[in-house]
């Protein structure tokens, strides 16, 4: 079931590639609005993924960015890779040069963050238990990535939550793949001890 | 904990511990809250006010920046220059240049009717303008 299931994954996968690659194209012709169409299909896998290194502050000018520098180095990007690929780039550094400028104050940020989004939440379901404890992990689980080096949490990120191979995260962060392995190891490590110190049990 | 609600495709060496939190981060991954409705409208208007970045065509600059004339004026004065330089440094000798039949005659003419103002000692000895090669 894993393998049919894993099989139909890569050809979808393989098809959206050619299929993107077409895309860029004809945006190099100059079409321009052809660029939406490929905003639509990435930006919520960029979203996620800068939510997820960077926290919720400014969440909309960063995917501006990654979509920005996407579109000016679009000449840049080599028709034999993968365009998501290539994407994941961008947006691995638009998170470097984000930790740099505002390292400070994200934690911050993501505690006012966690409050409004308790405060948005509509308790008067009648699952508001499952609810409550749902928030209550989701918020263990971000506190749990943001407690990790950007480098370990960025490498648990990709490929634990986002499904990345091993080997297209080494191509994105520009590492050797062993280097990879190590960092999810060390980051698995460090993620479950922080669970497990919040009374988590995995 | 709930079952996870993806289905999972693990490489062989990663082991049961490994499995169960990759499905507890699965099933609490954090939730990125909504783009602003007008976010995309923003990126677009912002894409058509900026150029793509275009590689430079090297290749094309050079063609346009050296036209041939202009080239192989250059490899000529290169040339010479070589040229110069190499009999400078190893042949310690004026370049030759091509002297044809006739000119070498009249030469040799005008060589013997001044003849008698050259040097007697030099003329003792056998020389290719001697008198005697041309009776």
């Amino acid at each position: 079931m894993v393998s049919v299931v894993s099989a139909k994954s890569k050809l979808e996968s393989e098809s959206q590639s050619e299929s993107d690659n077409y895309l860029v194209g004809m945006c190099l012709k100059g079409h321009t609005h052809i660029f939406s169409q490929l905003y639509e299909r990435h930006q919520q896998k960029v979203r996620s993924t800068l939510y997820q290194l960077c926290g919720g502050d400014g969440l909309d000018d960063l995917v501006q960015d990654v979509f920005i520098r996407a579109w000016k180095g679009l000449a840049k990007f080599r028709q034999t890779a993968q365009f998501s690929t290539w994407l994941y780039r961008i947006t691995w550094n638009v998170a470097c040069d984000r930790r740099r400028n505002y390292a400070k104050d994200r934690s911050r940020h993501v505690e006012v963050e966690d409050l409004t989004q308790v405060a948005d939440l509509n308790l008067a379901g009648a699952d508001k238990t499952s609810e409550l404890s749902k928030i209550h992990y989701r918020d263990l689980v971000q506190r749990g990535l943001l407690n990790l080096s950007l480098e370990h949490r960025s490498v648990l990120v990709m490929h634990d939550l986002e499904e990345l191979s091993q080997k297209e995260i080494a191509e994105i962060i520009d590492i050797p793949i062993g280097t990879v392995k190590s960092r999810l190891f060390h980051a698995r490590a460090a993620l479950r001890k922080f669970l497990e110190s919040q009374g988590v049990e995995i | 904990m709930n079952k996870p609600n993806f289905e999972p495709n693990f490489d062989n060496d990663r082991d049961f511990d490994d499995l169960k939190l990759m499905t507890f981060l699965k099933q609490n991954q954090p939730i990125s809250p909504p783009a602003s409705t007008n976010l995309q409208a923003k990126v677009m208007a912002e894409l058509a006010s900026t150029a793509i970045a275009r590689p430079l065509n090297i290749k094309r600059l050079e063609v346009k920046k050296i036209p041939k004339k202009i080239g192989s004026i250059g490899a000529a004065i290169v040339t010479t220059l070589s040229l110069l330089t190499f009999n400078q440094l190893f042949n310690h000798r004026p370049i030759q240049t091509a002297v044809n039949d006739a000119e070498t005659i009249k030469l040799e003419k005008s060589l013997i009717s001044n003849w008698h103002l050259s040097d007697e000692e030099f003329t003792s000895s056998y020389s290719v303008f001697s008198n005697s090669n041309y009776e």
